[in-house]
């Protein structure tokens, strides 16, 4: 009996050995002389386009694609990345979710310096400046990322229920005029005009999606200075914190849902959708993911039901839009196959990925010659957004751009709750700020 | 020179506790050190810091002591230990070791019942609960509420903190119940036959033999509970993130969100220092001001 147990667990010992064998075996038999990258990525719509695109890259460099596929929510992933890059594991190559992010990873030692390799490709001389700009780390001016990818900013209204309501639909320029039409909106439809994201559960969005578009609505702020100090002393940030404000005490902004574990799950996905929101700062991935036939809760003829109006500036200049450099490509310091792995990233900014890319996220190319590829067309209304991308503006950060988005998080929780007032607000950010990197890293002025 | 019997039996001990101790050393105390000698730097994950971090001396709790969010958040979790440990799970956790201590039709079942939440993972949990409290109609609290013609309520929004305080009380009260049961177990049963021949009712039985001869278990009970729900992480990041507002941001949410969410480490680790030193704080004083030997 016991030598028969022993025999059955020597054979499955032995088989599994075998299966492992066959395994090894077939994997290296694919590709046995080429080299290995690993690349990070995330979201099934990212992932589909990736995996559409794997084997020409394979072809292309001759090498093998290792993808990993990381946690989808752009929070998790991030976290997930920089605790490896911390530990010295993370994957050669994988992408930035926002240009803000680009100091802080550059500064920390884990991204590589593709300087020489940017200016040597091809690509390099299509990028508009603003562009080109933000994939360089703002303390040394070498470039770190190798744009793809780029996201349009502005505002999304509900034009068909505005139209319905007799509501005015032309561009707003001011803020003041926003306001005024957002009062309009909520005494005739007496539902809630606005969405400005806030809130400590939105995250880095509380400044990406909400803040950043009122502070770059003054043409004359800068955000850093000469000294790379932040500018939170301002005016624009108390101004920016008194329309937040605003909004809050009319109740021109749904406060409730931005409270909630997931605060973009309400208002975007659901009020606007219903028609209980009508105006949200949003870039053109909107149309596809928060509203697109494929979307939770679509809306039916999106492209004419859904409109578009620039930012409203507080200063009296045009409206205009936001750029906003996203998952752009970065090379591991630390990977061993350094030149590599700099190949694929050039390769991962070639038109046809990128334009692989914005057909299954809804953005645009980075690259203003994509307009020249044949399958530009296939864009459809997102190459009007492309023809913006030479006049977006940007509002540049430093490194500490965590600390500011995390100070920014709370200081908007604050007025949401009332527990602060804008002046309260502004200097809640500020101390927030000097707590976590330094006096010296927030000016005086 | 040979070992006397006594002192090969001590080595014999120290040999077998070896494993343990080392154990307990590399994955307790040690990181307890790191911990401590990490709140000292203004590490990061990111910027500047986190290729070269400095000494920082206490400017971390300097810096801690001084935040609201931080003594809002030592708040919600005393608040939420208290609610859930000390009193829920206490308290029906008791109430359901003495029920089954009685004759009871189908009492394996019932055990197996009280028993089920304890089995299923930390994170699992908090998804059953979130379908069970999902706010508009799906939500399966909310139909049973509508069917008696109450509104729908946004449960984890208007009552965050009660919440969680009530799953982690469903989820803890097998244990309680296991560990109050062998208390129960462990009294004489001729005491109870001496106290009924003495004429005692079933309350006088309860607060002058029971609740006095449970009371080591009881405390050792609350030590255990009240450490181990001061640690809990998953279930409420699962449940509500620490939101709304902060209400639920109990310590462990909030040293994730200062350590992997601002990705300061050694703030976070300042965080978790004075945690523990919160967590050794009561176990004292239920160790020793309660002079329970544990």
């Amino acid at each position: 009996m016991k030598s028969s147990f022993a025999h059955r667990v020597a054979i499955i010992v032995f088989s599994c050995f075998m299966c492992d064998c066959a395994i090894v075996q077939a994997s290296q038999k694919s590709h046995p002389t080429k080299p290995t990258l690993v690349i990070a990525e995330h979201r099934s719509a990212r992932l589909n386009a990736l995996y559409q695109l794997k084997e020409g890259l394979e072809a292309r460099l001759e090498i093998n694609l290792k993808i990993v596929e990381y946690p989808a929510p752009a929070q998790d992933y991030f976290t997930k990345l920089v605790t490896e890059l911390r530990a010295g594991n993370a994957p050669d190559i994988f992408s930035i979710p926002r240009d803000v992010q680009l100091d802080d990873l550059a500064a920390a030692g884990y991204l590589a310096d593709l300087t020489t390799a940017m200016h040597n490709w091809d690509g390099y001389s299509q990028l508009p400046k603003l562009v080109s700009s933000l994939a360089k780390g703002s303390f040394d001016n070498r470039t770190y990322a190798v744009p793809s990818i780029v996201a349009i900013e502005q505002l999304y209204y509900r034009h068909d229920l505005l139209e319905a309501a007799g509501i005015d639909t032309t561009q707003p320029k001011s803020w003041q005029e926003l306001l005024h039409r957002a009062r309009t909106i909520k005494q005739v439809t007496g539902q809630f005009p606005l969405l400005f994201p806030a809130g400590l559960t939105w995250g880095m969005g509380s400044y990406t999606e909400g803040l950043r578009y009122l502070l770059a609505g003054f043409s004359d702020y800068r955000l850093i200075n000469q000294q790379g100090q932040y500018q939170l002393n301002d005016n624009a940030v108390l101004e920016a914190f008194s329309f937040y404000q605003t909004l809050v005490q009319e109740a021109l902004l749904p406060v409730t849902p931005l409270l909630n574990p997931e605060p973009w799950v309400i208002p975007k996905y659901e009020m606007f959708p219903k028609g209980e929101l009508m105006i949200t700062t949003c870039g053109t991935w909107c149309r596809v993911f928060d509203w697109g036939a494929s979307s939770r809760n679509p809306i039916k003829n999106v492209e004419q039901a859904v409109g578009n109006w620039k930012i409203p500036t507080a200063d009296g200049s045009p409206p205009f839009v936001l750029a906003s450099m996203v998952y752009a490509w970065a090379v591991n310091a630390k990977s061993r196959q350094l030149d590599m792995a700099t190949e694929l990233a050039l390769a991962l900014g070639s038109v046809d990925v990128a334009l692989t890319y914005a057909r299954n996220l809804g953005n645009v190319p980075a690259r203003m010659d994509a307009r020249d590829h044949a399958d530009f067309h296939q864009l459809g209304a997102l190459m009007e957004a492309h023809a913006q991308l030479p006049e977006a503006r940007a509002l540049r950060s430093t490194v500490g751009a965590n600390a500011v988005m995390a100070g920014v998080a709370r200081s908007t929780e604050a007025v949401l709750i009332g527990r602060e007032d804008a002046k309260g607000a502004q200097q809640l950010l500020k101390a927030y700020v000097a707590s976590v990197l330094g006096d010296n890293a927030v000016s005086e002025d | 020179m040979a070992m006397s019997f006594e002192s090969k039996r001590q080595l014999g001990y120290r040999i077998m506790m070896a494993p343990a101790l080392l154990l307990m050393g590399a994955f307790i105390v040690f990181p307890a050190f790191y911990a401590f000698s990490l709140s000292l730097t203004n590490d990061a994950l990111l910027g500047f810091a986190a290729k070269e971090s400095s000494f920082v001396g206490l400017r971390n709790f300097s810096r801690l002591f001084s935040d609201p969010l931080f003594w809002n958040s030592l708040k919600v979790t005393l608040i939420f230990v208290i609610g859930s440990a000390v009193i829920g799970q206490f308290v029906l956790g008791f109430a359901s070791a003495i029920c089954l201590q009685r004759p009871v039709k189908y009492k394996s079942i019932f055990n197996a019942i009280i028993c089920l939440p304890n089995a299923v993972p930390e994170m699992v949990v908090g998804f059953l609960w979130i379908s069970m409290f999902a706010s508009g109609e799906y939500g399966t609290l909310n139909r049973i509420v509508t069917s008696f013609g109450i509104e729908p309520q946004q449960w984890l929004y208007s009552f965050p903190l009660f919440s969680i305080i009530i799953v982690n009380t469903w989820r803890g009260i097998a244990f309680s119940m296991i560990l109050l049961t062998s208390g129960l177990a462990s009294i004489p049963k001729d005491i109870y036959e001496a106290a009924k021949v003495d004429g005692a009712s079933d309350r006088q039985i309860f607060t002058r033999i029971t609740l006095p001869l449970m009371m080591p278990t009881i405390f050792l009970y609350m030590f255990i509970s009240t450490v181990t729900t001061f640690a809990i992480f998953g279930l409420v990041y699962t449940l509500s993130r620490g939101g709304p507002a902060n209400s639920t941001e109990i310590l462990g949410i909030y040293i994730y969100n200062q350590s992997f969410t601002s990705f300061q480490l050694g703030y976070g680790a300042a965080v978790a220092v004075v945690s523990l030193v919160v967590s050794m704080i009561l176990g004292a004083v239920y160790v020793r001001a309660l002079k329970v030997e544990v």
